[in-house]
């Protein structure tokens, strides 16, 4: 889970209840392609969940981060931080 | 590595921005406070004194004309509340893209509409025991600090069945201490939950302000006031009121 954009995916999600595809591209600065991509590969891992519906006519996926997806993005976050504090502290 | 956490702190930042849609529950409340000042009207002298209203800890009066619509009157805004910024939030995720979850939001309100219900069976029940009538100064200090543990027992995830126990009986010895901010404590229960959920420091900044207008508005109305008068009476909602809108007019002016 160490790709940028996967991070971003779930960082993003885990701040709400779900998020749309087309706000996560745009804050993401992705392309369809590459999100879609990026997100099946996060829900075959089981870190997020993916609900397709529609908002009148115009047909919306919907992104939400599962229990397994927080506990990694966590662990994830608390490696990042602990190797900023290690790389600050070996050039201090 | 220092970059990545930089941009991760900012997407959960513009996140956060994005989803807020506050304004609407405080606007909501706040003008309903308002709009129930009429019913204030005192009865004098009074004609009608309703023995038992199961209304009365949610803000109700027995003195006023109307005690029995003062009484619905709460609830009515409670549910509909409640239903109305589940909705919005609802349909401000889907403009947005990015949606905040209202089912704690709408669990507390449900706690502040349903313990009115123990607060009355506590009316009933202790003077029939030792302990007998609760002095409202112990009675609010005990309700508050159960409400903190519940606060406390929600943020650390404990086990549910504890988190609400502690939130009912907290609620229910509040409103039964402060009956007449009854539905007030509903909905800064409700806000408290909000403001977690959103993570916005401005929410929680109004949510405290609110909760300090409501400590002044139950300490310094002038409840017993002779001759009583809609304003005399329906003073006490008056600045939990004015908090409210004023939060919801900061809230839509910084978006």
């Amino acid at each position: 889970m160490h790709q940028r954009h996967r991070l971003g995916i779930l960082t993003v999600a885990a701040e709400a209840k779900r998020v749309e595809f087309g706000y996560l591209r745009s804050t993401l600065e992705l392309t369809a392609g590459n999100l879609s991509r990026h997100i099946a590969v996060l829900e075959q891992a089981g870190l997020v969940a993916v609900e397709k519906g529609y908002d009148g006519k115009r047909p919306r996926t919907w992104v939400s981060v599962t229990e397994p997806g927080r506990a990694a993005l966590a662990v994830e976050m608390k490696a990042l931080r602990a190797l900023v504090e290690r790389h600050v502290a070996s050039e201090a | 590595m220092t970059d990545l956490l930089g941009d991760l702190a900012e997407l959960r930042r513009r996140a956060r921005e994005d989803r807020h849609a506050y304004p609407f529950p405080l606007l909501f409340f706040g003008i309903a406070s308002f709009l129930a000042i009429p019913l204030y009207a005192p009865s004098n002298p009074v004609v009608r004194q309703v023995e038992w209203n199961p209304l009365s800890v949610l803000g109700a009066h027995t003195e006023v004309r109307h005690p029995l619509l003062l009484g619905l009157y709460w609830p009515v805004v409670l549910l509909v509340g409640a239903l109305a910024t589940a909705w919005w939030y609802h349909r401000r995720g889907a403009r947005v893209g990015i949606e905040t979850s209202t089912r704690g939001y709408l669990g507390a309100l449900a706690i502040g509409l349903g313990s009115p219900l123990v607060s009355m069976g506590l009316i009933w029940l202790l003077p029939r025991t030792a302990i007998g009538f609760w002095g409202q100064g112990p009675a609010t200090g005990i309700g508050a600090i159960v409400i903190a543990a519940a606060t406390v027992l929600w943020r650390w995830r404990a086990p549910r069945v504890l988190t609400l126990t502690a939130a009912v009986l907290g609620t229910a010895v509040l409103q039964y201490a402060q009956s007449a901010i009854g539905q007030f404590i509903a909905i800064g229960l409700g806000l408290v939950v909000l403001a977690a959920v959103e993570r916005s420091t401005r929410f929680t900044t109004i949510t405290a302000a609110y909760l300090v207008a409501l400590c002044l508005s139950a300490a310094f109305t002038p409840l017993t006031l002779t001759p009583a008068t809609a304003w005399s009476l329906g003073s006490v909602v008056m600045l939990p009121g004015f908090a409210l809108v004023v939060g919801g007019l900061v809230g839509l002016r910084r978006g």
